[in-house]
Formats: structure tokens, sequence, C-alpha cells
């Protein structure tokens, strides 16, 4: 493999070092420094490498550069609040802090330009500088011409120097209004679950077996592949779950070999990880946390967004189901659902017409206040005055963002609301004050 | 103007004499004395210790005062140092401590200064000229003496408080030339802010007598003064017969109508000419006429050579008249001694004794100095430009100002004798009418030199032999009254080389009416940077000078009429008047004049689109009013200019208006209270002002601050303020201003209407007058396009230009630029690219524009997303057989499209939901793809 | 054959190579001046005959390079700045200011930069004294002081003129026009520009100062010119190379590329999309860098490799990067867009979506909780690949934030095809017209 970073600018040991550092990475890192040539040629002005989160952009160009130490400036566009952090990031790792001193207050793109030709006048680039943007897509937002420049530096400063842009958003997003230099696009496809494989493995824990652990990597693959690719979240729930993984064999339940068995253990808890660690709901502490606890009692395995319910007033959590009524059903159904004592209805009037969306794919519709408080007053079955009490709790429910006020604040005559609660939310809720919302909404009829 | 004299003139400082001391540590000598004298000009002018002299300093009007303490400079006389004790003007302390004064300040009072905060210690290269300084003690009232020369001490300031001086010191220091003798006709017409105005020559001329006196004693000189006016007037009375004969036949030698025209109206600019002219004429048996010339000559001499003492020279005059007489030019160290030889003579001499001799000296100087007039002449013409007067009243320096400097002199006796209510008067007729005429002349002027240029039988003169010697014309730049009086005054080589720079530096400032800044520091070693220069802070005569180097190979001149031709049609070359706008000149004028002539204020405001010589026109004004005044026919004024784009910010206008009139650099809100100030309290002797405000509507701020004051200003009682507003927009009042703004601006308008075709014929041919480079019908093409699209007569020129360069490359080398050349210019100019554009984009490109029509025509709109767009593009690539191209590709080339404006489109993050425009007419792009 | 000259070559070949990139190198990436403009000789002759009069003659011009971007204006600039240079007479006397838009982004800016390369006297060392409005008079005091025949000509080179436009009142502008229509110091503005609009974006004062001269350089070579070109640019000049042998054997190599029938068409299909210079550059520079000591000449199949990368659909390659999860998500909103013509949608609807297609038909998938779905479209979003229709988050859920695909359904057929493993009832559910 390492036969693709052959190149006679480098010391071939150097190479090695290289190759054994950018694992499924050679043709990559090979490409890149064939585009990048012998230290003292030129390069292409801008390279724009895009391509999947962690699929090793960043990593390579590190490795390449460090290794055959290149001059070379790393910025993070997230770090670079300001163009000013940017060019003394740059002039600093090219130039020392004095260069980077020379800078004014508040520096624009031509005292940097300035300050970089000057120095680099004094002291003329044997090698070629790379300068290297991780996360180019937030140079976008920042001053308008700053890509532009950037892109065309080398002619701007008239040295040796290419930059080098990394995003994981294509080019076309990229292109300034009025154009600009292209630079050349190289891309860096995302690991094949081979290689992800492969390079997962290569971290196992060294007092199991190498198979054991390739078939543990193999079982969360399976797990999670299809719905995660990064490989940085791979290792880490990989780190995670392996002490699960290993507790029958630490009981001497099973053998290493036996992975079927090993699956049936494992995979209910890699589930359970996929709705909770993964999605970050909890830190991987708590669900440190959370294991011990089911070790106690081991209660079904429910989703954190399951328990997830807020206490509330009584009187808030009839407002919050009023509201959420109010925002999910059509205003015309309200008589058909709260009007207590109606006499014989007509059959007709309950079909629902079948609609093409319903309402609970539309999101909630916003509504009155007095709306709210007459389906309020008749879901709630004691009768309650309405109080200063009510409004209050109305508004503590707006804080708690259970609603949200649609209306402009000023308006104060008649606000309007919309409910901001997810259907399972609310049926906890409703659960918990024992009132079947289900009859009401009119989507389940 | 001055850019020139500091190229031209240069002062070279010598020691004089031995050095009295030797320093050992520093190894610098001490001396007693220092020359300085101009180059070309034998004349020395000697600066001595205890002396106090002008130091140049920022302000060239106010010059920093100081006495000189020590002179030295190391052995080898490279450098060249000055201590000295300084003197701080009015202007130079700031306004907050200038209340400390309790009383209003004297123009000419100077405080002794005491501060330390500056070095004493100046290059010899910094000296202008000595001056007098006069100590009065607290109490002494000022000396009501019109003598703008002589500066006052009273009190001593020390950049904190105003202290009285201990007199001995300062007398000490005043003692050598404390006094002097006001002249008897310096007239009021001259600012307060002059202090170096041209006195008369009699009391100068008597300069060393004086200085010699020991104590001032100021009625003695008073009489002196009459005295010595009286001989004076005397010589004079003499020359003035042969002054009236002069004029005469100076207008005989005239040839052709327009230019007798001419010369009438500026009769007296061209008696000098006139009387030299006889006087060369005249061999020199004809003694006693040439005599009474001479007197004439000399007492012009003599003044104008006393202007050059003002500034450069303390020497009198006198004293350099006898130099010459005695001395032929061969001789360059003779005169330094015989000038102390004579100032001795004085001090020893009383100084009853001098009133009496000083008028004989005069006299056998006259007749004595008759063979060296001729070598003087041109000494005098490149002297003059430096006359202090330039700087504060030649505030157009055009180059009839250049002229004037040649004769000022004569006008300034003419004037006096006036005074002297002498039977005979110059200017004869009464100021209105002449004025009047003088406007119509200009107009007049045109017109024959129209006719003569229709009718191409040019009845051959002097005219128009050297009009076709290229190097001529290329200084053909601002008003044939120089040819004549060139003509006329016989120019010897240096003369025209002067008079070419002459021009040429007018044309160059011809924009500039700020006379500040005009001292150079390429002498001075170190710069300062401007920033520094705050009023307070007076004590830097270094300072940062705005300057382009200049070529070190000189500028070719046209080779051929083609390139003649190029350079008359270039907008920049300055016509000789501008055909085609004589009524709003006229309308302009006589407002202008008669705001001017009664002392009032008023706003004019000036429309009309870019192009239609709204600048020029008043530029014109201001010449002829320039010119007026120097005539005496009105009053002198100020004329300021300032332009909308060429500030940064509105609030800036204020800044530049201070400083074009006082010279003062101050912050926006200080200049407009001082501005406030000037305007609203009354001022005795006060010049108007006239203020031209360019590109007015960049002024408008939200609160209209700015206009407003301006056009409050002039309502004043004693503002005698005239305001002209120049901008594009006919309606600009109504639009953009409030009530009280447009109401103070009132209703004198005048739009500029766009030129017509045949205007703008006139104009080109009245540029390029008689240099044969167009066929006529090229001429009319090129001038009618124009007026259809604009009237904007740059362009035409322009596109004359260019025309002219077509022709030069064409390879039917017919040195005449005809129909086909200007029809190529036009298309260049007028025609657009994009059909062009669209020729040369890319197949891909092309497919991209079409598939973009389809889609439109299919939606029925002007807009469709790039994503509908590129549908239809893949299926028109598959028509064409091409390889359906990915929507990376398509994006490119859809942005590509975007970049060069042939498409307008939204921010390309949007991706495929980008919506696309196109910014080209269908029509077009249909015609430029059927094309090919 | 190739190997064989190499080795009985002077030099031993990794020398070759290497020096051959150095040359190459400098002409593709440095944007190496040719020694004589191509395809823009008229404009050459016209610029240069304009600054030439500026600098020996003193007058005052100006004009505006308008082309593409890479079609070559800077290169004409810089190649008639050249020649200029060449001639004693402009070298000795003219001054050069070269701003560009991208950096001096506002007059201010502008301005201290023209003062500093003008070495005015109020800079000192590289510092420029003064305020903006001190700077601004400083200077046009400067320029007035000057006159045609005795002052030095000055060269402004304004490049992407079009940006200045934009500075407030474009006072710069007007006044570096006013002084080169006014008998001041010789000027001679020269805006380069990209766009073809550029005068309608001066205000009506400015223009009229702005004699109205325009070069465009649009280059419109003809296919074989284009390929004369690649190769022109490709082959070595004699010269170049100490050893002469390897020079020949490369300049054959190339030539025998050029001739190559696939190699022509990849070039036909380059030279469709577009003719600049720089695209162009870009190919070639692809295929250079693939030259190594083990195959030291470039093979068809190099540059047919190249012309695929720049081709390759940037989108493609994202989506196949996806995970089975977001591509689901991605087919359901085009089954979306399918049934309600492009109305934006939001998670619920594409979840709901998603569902159905589980309910129909899958074996393969089995379904995700909301939270899980909600962080798969979440990324995608992140990807740029769904776009909220208005920005405003705070009001609404994010399951009931409108969206819109801002991909197109070919991109998304295409990437199905590619997609590795991808189950087949999932290709089948993208095919089916309706989900």
């Amino acid at each position: 493999m390492s036969a693709l970073l052959q190149h006679p600018g480098y010391e071939e040991e150097r190479l090695q070092t290289v190759a054994k550092q950018l694992p499924c990475r050679e043709v990559q890192a090979g490409m890149l420094l064939s585009l990048m040539g012998q230290p003292h040629q030129y390069s292409y002005p801008s390279i724009f490498i895009y391509g999947h989160q962690s699929s090793g952009k960043s990593h390579v160009l590190h490795v390449l550069l460090k290794e055959l130490e290149l001059p070379h400036a790393t910025v993070s566009c997230v770090e670079c609040v300001s163009v000013a952090l940017l060019f003394e990031q740059v002039l600093l790792s090219f130039f020392g802090c004095v260069a980077a001193s020379l800078l004014p207050r508040s520096p624009s793109l031509s005292d940097f330009v300035r300050i970089y030709r000057q120095q680099s006048s004094q002291s003329p680039a044997k090698q070629t500088r790379y300068i290297v943007m991780e996360k180019a897509e937030l140079l976008r937002d920042s001053n308008a011409n700053l890509l532009p420049a950037l892109l065309r530096l080398q002619e701007l400063v008239e040295d040796n120097v290419s930059v080098i842009l990394l995003s994981e958003i294509v080019w076309d997003r990229f292109r300034p209004n009025t154009g600009c230099f292209e630079p050349l696009l190289l891309h860096f496809p995302d690991y094949s679950k081979g290689e992800l494989q492969h390079i997962l493995a290569q971290d196992r824990n060294p007092s199991y077996s190498d198979e054991f652990y390739s078939a543990y990597i193999n079982i969360l693959l399976g797990v999670f592949y299809s719905v995660c690719r990064d490989l940085r979240e791979l290792r880490h729930l990989a780190a995670l779950n392996f002490s699960k993984f290993c507790e029958p064999l630490a009981e001497g339940k099973v053998k290493e070999t036996d992975t079927h068995k090993l699956w049936r253990n494992i995979e209910p808890h890699l589930k359970k990880a996929m709705q909770t660690v993964y999605l970050r709901e909890v830190s991987s502490l708590q669900w440190e946390k959370m294991q011990q606890m089911e070790e106690k009692e081991n209660g079904a395995l429910r989703g954190l967004s399951a328990h997830t319910h807020v206490e509330l007033p009584y009187y808030s959590k009839f407002l919050l189901i009023a509201a959420y009524l109010a925002s999910f059903n059509p205003a015309r159904t309200d008589k058909r659902f709260f009007v207590k004592h109606h006499g014989k209805i007509k059959k007709t009037n309950f079909l629902k017409k079948n609609e093409k969306t319903s309402n609970h794919l539309l999101g909630p519709k916003p509504f009155p206040l007095d709306r709210l408080l007459a389906i309020f007053y008749s879901v709630v079955d004691s009768r309650v005055a309405p109080t200063a009490s009510i409004f209050s709790q109305i508004s503590s429910l707006v804080t708690l963002q259970l609603l949200t006020q649609v209306s402009h604040s000023e308006q104060l005559d008649a606000p309007k609301y919309k409910c901001a609660v997810s259907m399972d939310f609310i049926c906890a809720i409703s659960r918990t004050v024992n009132f079947e919302i289900i009859k009401y909404l009119y989507d389940f009829l | 103007m001055k850019y020139f004299t500091r190229l031209r003139v240069r002062r070279v400082y010598k020691w004089r004499g031995e050095p009295i001391s030797f320093n050992r540590k520093l190894k610098t000598c001490e001396y007693a004395s220092l020359d300085i004298s101009v180059e070309g000009l034998p004349r020395v002018t000697v600066i001595e210790t205890g002396q106090h002299i002008l130091i140049e300093g920022e302000d060239e009007d106010n010059p920093y005062v100081a006495k000189v303490i020590r002179l030295y400079g190391d052995e080898n006389g490279k450098q060249k140092k000055v201590v000295v004790q300084w003197f701080a003007r009015v202007s130079e302390v700031p306004l907050s401590k200038l209340k400390l004064l309790g009383r209003e300040p004297h123009p000419q009072e100077i405080f002794y200064y005491q501060g330390r905060s500056c070095d004493d210690e100046v290059n010899a290269e910094s000296i202008l000229r000595p001056v007098k300084v006069q100590r009065l003690d607290g109490a002494a009232p000022f000396p009501d003496s019109e003598d703008q020369d002589t500066l006052y001490v009273k009190l001593s300031w020390d950049s904190k408080s105003f202290k009285g001086v201990d007199s001995a010191q300062v007398d000490s220091d005043l003692s050598p030339d404390c006094s002097s003798c006001p002249p008897p006709y310096s007239r009021s017409s001259f600012p307060p802010s002059t202090p170096c105005s041209p006195p008369a020559a009699t009391p100068a001329s008597q300069g060393p007598a004086w200085r010699a006196l020991p104590t001032p004693d100021l009625d003695i000189m008073r009489r002196a003064a009459i005295g010595e006016v009286r001989n004076y007037q005397a010589t004079m009375s003499a020359g003035k017969p042969r002054l009236a004969e002069a004029e005469s036949m100076h207008s005989a030698t005239k040839r052709s109508a327009s230019k007798c025209l001419s010369a009438k109206r500026r009769n007296p600019s061209a008696r000098t000419p006139g009387i030299r002219k006889k006087l060369e004429l005249s061999s020199p048996e004809k003694r006693s006429v040439i005599a009474e010339d001479l007197n004439q000559l000399l007492d012009e001499d003599s003044e104008s050579e006393l202007m050059l003492a003002q500034r450069l020279s303390s020497s009198p005059p006198l004293a350099v008249m006898l130099k010459h007489s005695l001395t032929p030019p061969r001789k360059n160290l003779k005169p330094s001694v015989l000038l102390n030889k004579m100032c001795l003579s004085e001090i020893n001499s009383s100084p009853s004794s001098d009133h009496s001799t000083s008028p004989q000296q005069g006299e056998l100087v006259m007749d004595e100095v008759l063979p060296n007039i001729f070598v003087r002449t041109p000494r005098r013409r490149n002297a003059t430009p430096k006359k202090p007067t330039r700087g504060q009243k030649a505030t157009t320096p055009s180059t009839k100002r250049q002229l004037q400097t040649l004769k000022e002199p004569a006008l300034e006796m003419l004037a006096e004798v006036d005074n002297e209510s002498s039977p005979f008067v110059a200017v004869t007729a009464t100021p209105r009418s002449s004025k009047r005429k003088s406007a119509q002349l200009v107009s007049s002027r045109i017109r024959k030199q129209l006719n003569l240029l229709d009718k191409q039988d040019l009845n051959s003169d002097g005219e128009d032999e050297d009009e076709f010697v290229p190097s001529k014309k290329e200084l053909q730049s601002s008003s044939e009254d120089d040819d004549d009086v060139e003509k006329e005054a016989g120019l010897d080589s240096d003369e025209e080389v002067v008079v070419k720079k002459g021009r040429h530096t007018a044309a160059g400032s011809r924009t500039s009416r700020s006379k500040q800044r005009t001292h150079t520091s390429t002498r001075t070693p170190r710069r300062t940077p401007n920033k520094k220069f705050t009023p307070g802070t007076p004590r830097t005569p270094h300072h940062a000078t705005p300057s382009i180097p200049c070529r070190l190979r000189p500028a070719q001149q046209p080779a051929n009429v083609l390139e003649e031709a190029r350079l008359r049609l270039h907008v920049s070359s300055v016509p000789e008047s501008l055909p085609c706008r004589e009524q709003e000149f006229q309308d302009i004028y006589s407002f202008v004049e008669s705001k001017v002539v009664d002392g009032t204020g008023g706003c004019m405001y000036i429309s009309g689109v870019p192009g239609t010589g709204k600048t020029a026109t008043v530029h014109e004004v201001m010449r002829c009013l320039q010119h007026a005044t120097d005539v005496d026919e009105i009053p002198p004024f100020h004329f300021i200019e300032i332009n909308g784009m060429k500030m940064t910010d509105p609030h800036q206008a204020y800044v530049q208006i201070l400083q074009k009139l006082t010279g003062q650099k101050a912050t926006a809100d200080h200049a407009a209270a001082l501005l406030e100030k000037r305007f609203s309290n009354p001022a005795p002797r006060k010049q108007s002002t006239v203020l031209l405000v360019d590109e007015l509507d960049l002024l408008w701020t939200r609160k209209q601050n700015v206009m407003y004051n301006l056009f409050d200003w002039p309502t004043r009682r004693n503002a005698r303020l005239v305001v002209l507003t120049i901008a594009n927009t006919m309606d600009l009042p109504e639009r953009i201003m409030i009530n009280r703004v447009a109401s103070r601006l009132g209703l004198t308008r005048l739009s500029f209407q766009p030129y017509s075709f045949k205007q703008l014929q006139q104009i080109i041919t009245s540029r390029l007058n008689k240099v044969k480079a167009f066929e006529e019908d090229a001429l009319q093409l090129a001038s009618r396009k124009v007026a259809a699209l604009s009237g904007d007569a740059r362009r035409c020129l322009d596109i004359c230009r260019r025309a002219t360069e077509i022709c030069e490359h064409s390879a039917a080398d017919t040195g005449l630029v005809g129909m086909s050349d200007v029809m190529d210019a036009l298309n260049e100019m007028f025609s657009s690219a994009y059909i062009t554009a669209i020729k040369c984009v890319s197949v891909q490109e092309q497919l991209f524009l079409r598939a973009i029509i389809a889609e439109f025509r299919r939606l029925g709109l002007e807009e469709a997303t790039f994503q509908q767009v590129f549908v239809q593009h893949q299926a028109l690539c598959r028509v064409e057989g091409l390889q359906p191209v990915s929507v990376s590709e398509g994006l490119a080339v859809c942005q590509r499209l975007g970049a060069c404006r042939l498409l307008l489109l939204e921010p390309s993050r949007l991706g495929v939901l980008q919506r696309v425009r196109l910014n080209v007419s269908q029509d077009d792009v249909l015609y430029a793809l059927k094309a090919d | 054959m190739s190997k064989r000259k190499a080795r009985d070559a002077h030099l031993p070949v990794g020398e070759c190579i290497s020096q051959v990139q150095e040359i190459l190198r400098k002409r593709l990436c440095n944007q190496q001046l040719p020694d004589r403009p191509e395809g823009v000789e008229a404009q050459h002759k016209h610029l240069l005959e304009l600054l030439k009069r500026t600098a020996v003659h003193g007058e005052s011009n100006s004009v505006l390079i308008v082309g593409p971007r890479g079609a070559g204006k800077t290169m004409l600039l810089k190649c008639v700045l050249r020649d200029l240079l060449m001639e004693k007479e402009a070298q000795k006397n003219l001054l050069q200011v070269h701003l560009n838009g991208l950096l001096q982004t506002d007059d201010r800016i502008a301005l201290q930069e023209m003062t500093r390369q003008l070495h005015l006297e109020n800079v000192v060392g590289d510092k420029v004294f003064g305020s903006f409005a001190e700077n601004l008079n400083f200077l046009l005091e400067a320029l007035k002081k000057g006159d045609r025949s005795s002052s030095r000509p000055v060269l402004f080179v304004l490049d992407e003129f079009d940006l200045f436009a934009h500075h407030k009142n474009q006072t710069l502008l007007y006044n570096l026009f006013d002084v080169s229509q006014s008998a001041q110091a010789p000027v001679a503005v020269v805006g380069v520009t990209c766009r073809l609009d550029v005068l309608e974006l001066l205000e009506k004062r400015v223009k009229s100062r702005f004699s109205h001269r325009q070069i465009h350089v649009l280059s419109n070579p003809t296919f074989r010119q284009y390929l004369e070109r690649v190769q022109t640019q490709l082959s070595l000049q004699p010269g170049d190379l100490p050893d002469d042998k390897f020079a020949q054997h490369w300049n054959v190599s190339i030539k025998t590329l050029c001739e190559d029938k696939s190699v022509e068409e990849a070039l036909q299909r380059h030279y469709n999309s577009s003719k600049d210079f720089r695209s162009n550059h870009m190919l070639l520079m692809l295929c250079l860098s693939r030259v190594s000591v083990a195959k030291p000449a470039i093979k068809p199949a190099d540059l047919l490799e190249a012309s695929r990368m720049c081709f390759i659909d940037a989108e493609a390659n994202m989506l196949h990067g996806l995970s089975i999860l977001e591509l689901c998500l991605i087919i359901a909103m085009k089954h979306l867009n399918d049934l309600y013509e492009g109305e934006p949608f939001n998670l619920q609807m594409v979840h709901n979506e998603f569902k159905k297609f589980l309910q129909r038909k899958s074996n393969s998938m089995y379904n995700f909780e909301q939270p899980v779905i909600m962080k798969a479209f979440e990324h995608l979003q992140q990807l740029e690949m769904i776009r909220p229709v208005d920005s405003s988050t705070a009001k609404t859920q994010r399951e009931y934030q409108l969206m819109r695909l801002m991909l197109d359904h070919t991109q998304v057929m295409e990437a199905l095809q590619k997609y590795p493993q991808c189950p087949t009832d999932v290709k089948q559910w993208a095919m089916s017209a309706f989900g």
C-alpha cells in the first residue's frame, strides 16, 4: 500500500511513518502528496477538499504536513470568530510572533497581505507554505471578500503559498456571486464498512483476542452502521459498550467464540444506546450509571424521551392539554367535541373527510386565548373561575416553552398561542390526570 | 505656480566673511552674517545676528517670525544652522488662549515667544527674509499705519499666558531695524491677513537709510515719506505722456480685431510690453525719450524688485540698482562689498541728510542704469511670480494671473497716481460699464475667433504661423492674450521658457484654489507627518508637502498632427474660452459681479447633467472677475472652491473652507464655529468671498445643517459671501432640501442644457483650432451621436480622441480622421459587449442560455430556479448529442454566466434552488446565438 | 520505451522529472507569463499604446479591461506592463499603484495604500499618518501639484474594479477619473473586472468622467487552437531542460497524447464546458501531478482520470457517504416533492412517508425512534442537502419546521445506483412513482 506514498521530494522512512498513521487513506494521501509536489516546487494556489465528517481530511493533512515538516498554518474557522484571529494565527505560524504583532488593531485584508509580503520578502520561502482552513464553510459567513482573497492568495502575496480548504459542503455552495479563482477540488470518500471494521479493530483491548474484538466490532457495526457512519461516533460507542459485551465472558457463561450468545446479550443494550447515548440525551457518564441502575431492577427499557415529563400544577396540565387540542383540532370540530349537552347529532357531522395530510403532520396551528379557555373549561371537570392564577399559569407555560405565543407581545387583546409539545409528551401528561386525550383528537377519530 | 517657483528659483545661502569663532568640541564655526542670493540674480541679501527674520512655515501668508541669535555651521560649510528667538503670530496662538488677551489682537501683533516647547535651532535654508519688528509698551495703542509689513510686539507668550515683555531685552533685539516708514499709499484693498503686500518703491528704496537710524522716530519718518512721495510723484508724472503714447502705439501693433478688443480689455497689462518693445526699437541715441521711458521702467523695476526684496532680500532695492548701475552683471563678489560700504555710509550719515540725498541717489541711478535694463528684464520675469501678493490675492492662478505679475508694477503706479489725484487717469470708463464691457468682450472674442475659424482664408498674420509649430501648440493652453504679449514683448528664449512653465503650472493648478502649503520641504531633510500640525503648535518649520516626484525624462512633444489634435481634444486641455455658454457666462458673471461690487451676499444654484461645462464656466467667470479686480474695476475678493465629492464627509466642508480662507487647520465643529464668527460679525475692510460648492448633493446630511449654514451665511448682513452651488439635478432643492434650507437657497437658478450637436461640433472645432485632423462629416457624426445620447461634451471629446488613435493605426493612412474611424470609436464605446460575450462563451454556456429561454417560455415568467432550467439543459444536451452534464458542472456553468452578469443569480448557497434571471433581453440572446 | 530512453539520458530520470514538474508547475500554478499573449494581440496593442502615451507623452487616460474569469485579463495587463517597462523612457518615469478591490475594501484603506505605494511625504516607514480626510486632501493636493510635462505619470491599476464601485459615494473613483480628465499630474487608471455591466455601477458624474474606453478580453479559440494551447502548455521549450534527449522525448509523448482519440474527446468535452485558461490549467495540473519516476510521461489514462475528477458530481459523492437511514429520508423527501409539486415539507411528513414505506414493503429496514430520525434529519441539514424555508427556528418546533430538498432527483437516483450494498427494496421504493 505504501507504494502509493512514494515521492522524490521526501525521504522513504518519513513516508513510511506517514503511511502507518493513515490507514485506509493511502490513496488520498498519495494524491495530495503528488499535488503538493516537491517542497520547493509551486503547488496549486488553492485546493478544496470535501468529504463527510471524520473521513480523515484534517487528519491526513495534519500528518502529512507535520511528518514531512513543511511550513504550514492550520486554522479552524470555528475558532476564528474574527478575521483578526485568522490573520494572526497565519502570520504567527509562518513568521513568528513579531510579524503577528505588526497587525493593527482591527486588521483589514489589506493589512494582512501587506505584512505577509513584507515578511515573506524578508524570509523567502524555500518550501511551499500551506494554509489549512478547517470548517471552511464558515468563511462564507464572514467578510465577503475573505474567501476570494484566500483562494488567490498566492497571486496576491506573490509567495509560494497554497491554501487548502476543508469542508463537508460541496464547492458549488461556496462560489461568490461574481465568481473567483476556482480551487482544485478533491473528494475524500467516506470509509467503507470494511475499512471501518479495519480501523476500529485496531484499537482493541489488549486483554482480549483479535477475533473476539473484531467480532464485537462486527456486531456494533451491524446495529449502528445503517444509522451512523461517523468513525468518531462509532469509536465512542464501541468503547462504551465493550464492557457490557464482555460481561457474560467474565461471568464465564459463554466462550469467546460463541458470538451468537454474545450477540443476543449485547443487542438490546446497543439498541438502547442508540436511543440515548447516540442521541446525546445522556452523557456517557450518566449512561454508565443507568447501566448499573438497571443491573438492580431490570425494568423495561424505554427511550429517554419517554420518561421526560415535567411536574406541572394541576390546572396547568389541563391548560396544556386544552392547548394541544386547540392547536391540533380544527376549530369547526370543537362543537362536536366539547359541547356538553348536545341533542341528537347527525352522523354526517362526525364523518371526517379524508384530507391529504393530517394536522399532526402539518404541526400545531395557532389559536386565540378565548378558544383555549373555552376548551379548558370544558375539559377540566371541576368548575374554575377565570382567576388571575389561570392566566399567570398560561404565561408560565409560555416561559416553560410548552406554549409559544405567536402573536406579537404588544398585542394584548386576543393573544394567540401554539402548543409546542410532542404527542407522546402530552399523552404522558394526560395519563397523570387520567384524561384520555386520543378520544378528543380529530386525527385519531 | 508655487510649485513652479520651487522648481525654478532656488535660493543660495552663503556665509559672508570669515567665521568669528570656531567651537572645537562641536566642530562648528560661528558667523556674523549670512548671504542669501537667488540663482540668476546677482542680488544678495544679508542676514546678520540680531536681525528679525521670517522663516517659512506651513502657512505662506504669515511665515514664522524670529530673531537671529547665532549663525553657525560645520566647518566644511555643509550645514547652516541658525539659533533664533521665536515670536508667535496671532494666528499661531490657539484661539482658546487668545481669549486671555482680553482684547481683539492686532492683525500685525506678534508675541515674544517664551515657551520652551520648540527647538530654537532651524536650518538657515528656511529663512525667507528679514522683517521689521517694532516694540510697543503695553499701554500704547497700535500705530494705525497701513503698513502691512511692520510687526508689533507688546506681550510675551509662553504657550500658557501673556506677560508684558521686559523692554530691555526685546529692545535690544529690535534696535537694528525697529523702524520703518508706513508707505503712504498701500491701499486698504489688501486683506488684513497679508503681512507682506508690496509697499511703494520709494520708502523701501530708502530702507537702508532708516535701518541705520538708532531709534524709531515716527513723525520724522512720516515727513520723510511725504517728501519721498513728492519727488517720486515728480518722476511719475514725467513718465505719463510716454505711457499714453506707448499705449497707443501698442494697440496700433495689433492686427486682428479680436486681439484689439482683448487688448483694450486689459490695456494696462499690455502697456508694459508696449514700452519695452518701443525701448528695443529705439536706438540709444534718442536719449531724451529713453531717459523718461527709463524712469518709467526703473520705477516698475524698482518696485517689482522691491517685491522680491520683501520676499527674499533685505537689501534695499536702491542698493541693488546702484550695484547694477555700477557693476554690470559679470561682477559677482563686488556687490556685497559695495552694499555694506553703502550701509556704513548711511549709518554715520544723519537722518535729515539722507532724506535730502535720497532723491538724488534715485536720479543718478536712473540714467546710469540704462545699459542693464535688458539684462534685468528676464530676471524680472522669472522673479515676479514669487511676489507675495500672489499668495493671497491670486486665488485663481490662471495664466492671466501669471501675466498680471508682469504688469503689476504698472498698475501699482497707476492706482497710486489716482490716489495722488493726478489729472491723468489710466482707466477712464466708469467701472460698471467697463465691467459689463469686459464681460461681453469675452463672448465677442469667442464669436470673433469662431467665425475666424469658419472662413478658412485666414488673413495670415503672425498668429497662425506659430499656430502650426507643434512645440508652441502644446503650450497653447489657456489664453491667447499671452501670445500677443509674447509677440510684442519679443521674447528672448529664457523668457519664453518662463512663460511656458507659467502656463503649464497654471494649467496644472487650475482646479487648485487653496494656496496653502506652498513652501516645499524638499530642502529640509527630515519630514514631519502633517498629522502633527494643529494650529496650536506652529513651531515645525519643516512640513510634509504633497507632491508627485518630477519625471526623470522629459515628456515628449506631439510629433504629428493627429497627436497634436489628440492633445487638444483631451478634456484636460483648457480651452481659450468656452464656446456655446455665452449666455450662462453672462448670467453668472453679472450675478457674482453685482454682489461683489455692492458687497452683499447671495446664492445661486446651477444645475445640469454632467459634462455640460458648469464648473468650467464658473471658473471662466472667476478668471475674468479676477482680471477685473486686477485692473481695479471691481474690489478684490476671495474665491474658494469646495467639491462635495472631494471630501470624506459633509462636515469636512467647514474644514476645507476655513483652510482655504485663512489657512487655519481645525476640526469640523471648530471650523464651523470660526466660520460662523467670521461671517456673522462685522470686520472693517473685509473682502467679499465667492464660494463655489460643486456636487452640492453630496453635502446632504440628515439634519442638513451643512447646507443650511452654507445658504444662511450669505444672508448675514456683513458676511459679503456669494455662494455658487452646482449639482446635476434640476429639482435638487425641491427633492432633498427641507424648506428652511431650500428657501435660503433662493430662486436664483441656472440650468445648463445638454449641448446640441451644433454646439458640440463648435466646441471641437474651437478646441482644435485650425489643426486639420478631422473630416467635417466625421466631426458631425460624432457630435450628432453624442448629442442624441447625452450631450456630454466629455464623451464627444473622448470619442474624437479615440477616433484619432484608430485613424493612426488604420491601414489607409490618410492623416485625416474619417467617418469610418469615428464609427469604430462609437461602436467601441456605445455598443454593449453582451452580444459578443455571448458569442464567445463556451458551448455548454450557450446551451444553458438556450435552456433558460426555453424554460421562461414554458413558465411564461422571466424567472426560474436552476433546477427547472437544468432539466431543460439536460434535454438540450441530448438534442445536441452532447454528454449530459452533472449538476455540479451545470452549476459551474450557470455561475460562470452569473459572474460576468449575463445572468442574475441568487446567492450560490441555495444550490439548485437558486433563481435565475437574464440580464440581457431574450432577443439579444437569441440574436447572438443565432449568429453562429 | 519511455523507460529505455530515459535510462540512457544524461540525467537520472528522477532529476528530469522533478525539473519538468518544476517548469510546468510554474506555468500551471504560478500563472507564469507567456512570451506573447495569445488570442488577445489586438487588445495588447491597444493597451500598450495607451499606457505608452501616458508614460511618454504624459497624457492622462482611463480604461477598463473587461472579460470573464480566467480569460486572461490580468495576464494581458501584466504582459503589457512587462513590455512597457522594456522601454527606458517608460521605466524611468512611470509610477505604479496596484489596488485590489478584494483587499482595499473601502476608500480609507485604499487611500492609505495608494499613499504608501506613492511614497508621499506623510508616509513614514509603512505608516501613513493623518486621518481619512487628511489623506484624501493630501493625495489630491499632490496630484494637483503635478502637471503634464514635468511630473512623473502615475499608473493606477484597480483589480476587481467593480468592488470599488461599491465604496461610499464612489469618492475614490470620482477623484481618480477627475484627475485623469483635468490637467494635473498625468495618470492612467486601469480597471480590471469580470462584470460586463460594470458601467451601470458607476454614478453618472463618475461615469461622465470616465473616458469610455473598454478593452474586452473575450478569448474565443477554436477547438484546434485549444488543443494547440494544451500541447504548448505541456511541452517544453528547447533549453528548459539540460537534458535535450529527455526534453525531446517528453515533447514527443505530449504530442502523442494530444493526438490520442480518447484524449481528444475528453478535451472536447472540456472545451465545450469552458474555454478559459484557468479550468484548463486545473485539468493539466491534475495530469501533471500523476507523472512520477515510475511513469515519466502523461498517459491518456491520466488525462481521462483527471477529466473524470473535474466532471464528477460533488453532491453525488456526498450522497454516497450517507447512512441508509439518511438515504431513506432523502428518498421520502423526493417522493414528497413529487407528491406536492415541490411544496416544502417538515420532518413529520418525511417520517410519516418513511413509516408508510416500512409498513408496506420493508424486510431490510426497521423503524427508528423519532429522535434518531431527527438526528439523521439534522445531519442532512448540516450537509446543506435540505434547507429550512425560513430561518426563524425560534417559534416552531424542529419537527414541524418547513424544509426544502436541495438535490436534483437525477442526483438521488444516480447516488442510489452507486450506493454500496443498497437494499433492493429501498431501490424499488425509490424507483416507484409514488411512495
